[in-house]
C-alpha cells in the first residue's frame, strides 16, 4: 500500500490523498487529525481492475476499528460503494464534515461485525479523497 | 409506500429523469426506508439530505443500490454517510453510480444491524431529495 499526500493551494481543498493501492488494512488518521482537513469534498474510487463491488469504508477517528464478534460499538461512518469494473466519483459541494480524524480501508465485504482482517479487493483499487478546512 | 413521498417522473417528456422528494424520511409512523422508488434501475444524479430540522443527533443515511429486497435493519447499505446534526448535505456523481434498485434510510445509529431514529421520535424530520436517471 502507498500513500501520497500533496498540498494544493488554499481556498481549494487543501489535501489531496492518493492511496496506490487500498485494502483491506487501514489507512489510519489520513488529515493528521483534522489539521489538514475537516471535510471531504470528493472521492474517487477507481474499482476498474476489479471484477467485484469494492466498498470503501471510513470513521471519523484517529484509526479504524473492527468490531468484535458480537457487537458493532465502531461501525462505518462513511462507506462508498464502487460496482465492479467501475471509476466511481463522489462530490460533496458543500463538505461533508468529519471530527477527531479519518481512516479508512477498502474491501469487498460490508460487514461491521469483525475479529479478522477484511477481505481485500481482489486486484488493485486507487483511492482518492480530496479534503480541505 | 410512504404517503409522504413524491415522485415525478419525466420520463413522458422525453427526459429520462425522475424526481424524489420524500418530506419524512424517517419518519417512525411509517416504514423507515423508502425501498426501490424507481421500480428500475438506474443512474443518480444528485442525492441530498436536508437535516436542518434533525438538532439532537446526528443522521445516518443509508443507501441500497443493488437489491430491492432491503429490509432495514438486516441489509447492510451499499452507502452509507454520517451528516452531522442540523446539517444539509448534498452529493453527485459525474461519473454516475448505477443502481439496480434504489433505496434509502435515515438513522441515528451507525451499525448495520440499526433500526431506530431518535429525531423521527422526537418529531424532527429530514427531507430527501434524488434526482435520477
Amino acid at each position: 500500500m502507498a500513500v501520497t499526500k500533496s498540498n494544493i493551494p488554499d481556498r481549494l481543498a487543501q489535501t489531496l490523498v492518493l492511496d496506490s493501492s487500498a485494502s483491506g488494512a487501514a489507512e489510519n488518521n489520513v488529515f493528521t487529525g483534522v489539521t489538514l482537513a475537516d471535510k471531504i469534498y470528493q472521492v474517487v474510487i477507481d474499482n476498474s481492475a476489479v471484477g467485484a463491488a469494492t466498498y470503501l469504508r471510513g470513521q471519523y477517528a484517529t484509526s479504524y476499528t473492527k468490531t468484535g464478534a458480537s457487537v458493532a460499538t465502531s461501525a462505518d461512518d462513511i462507506r462508498l460503494y464502487a460496482p465492479a469494473n467501475q471509476v466511481v466519483t463522489y462530490i460533496f459541494p458543500e463538505g461533508l464534515a468529519f471530527t477527531t480524524g479519518l481512516s479508512f480501508l477498502a474491501t469487498s465485504d460490508t460487514s461491521d461485525v469483525h475479529t479478522t482482517a477484511y477481505t481485500d479487493p481482489g486486484a488493485t483499487v486507487i483511492v482518492k479523497i480530496l479534503g480541505g478546512t | 409506500m410512504s404517503t409522504n413521498i413524491k415522485i415525478a417522473n419525466v420520463d413522458e417528456a422525453g427526459l429520462t429523469n425522475k424526481i424524489i422528494k420524500d418530506i419524512r424520511l424517517a419518519d417512525t409512523s411509517s416504514p423507515s426506508a423508502i425501498v426501490d422508488v424507481t421500480q428500475e434501475s438506474g443512474d443518480p444524479h444528485y442525492l441530498s439530505v436536508d437535516a436542518s430540522a434533525c438538532s439532537g443527533a446526528a443522521q445516518r443515511w443509508n443507501l441500497y443500490l443493488v437489491t430491492a429486497h432491503v429490509s432495514v435493519g438486516s441489509t447492510n447499505p451499499d452507502v452509507h454517510i454520517k451528516i452531522p446534526a442540523s446539517a444539509r448535505f448534498k452529493m453527485s456523481f459525474p461519473t454516475g453510480l448505477p443502481f439496480t434498485s434504489l433505496s434509502a434510510s435515515l438513522l441515528t445509529t451507525s451499525e448495520n444491524t440499526a433500526t431506530a431514529n431518535s429525531e423521527a421520535g422526537a418529531n424532527r424530520f429530514a427531507i430527501f431529495h434524488a434526482v435520477t436517471s
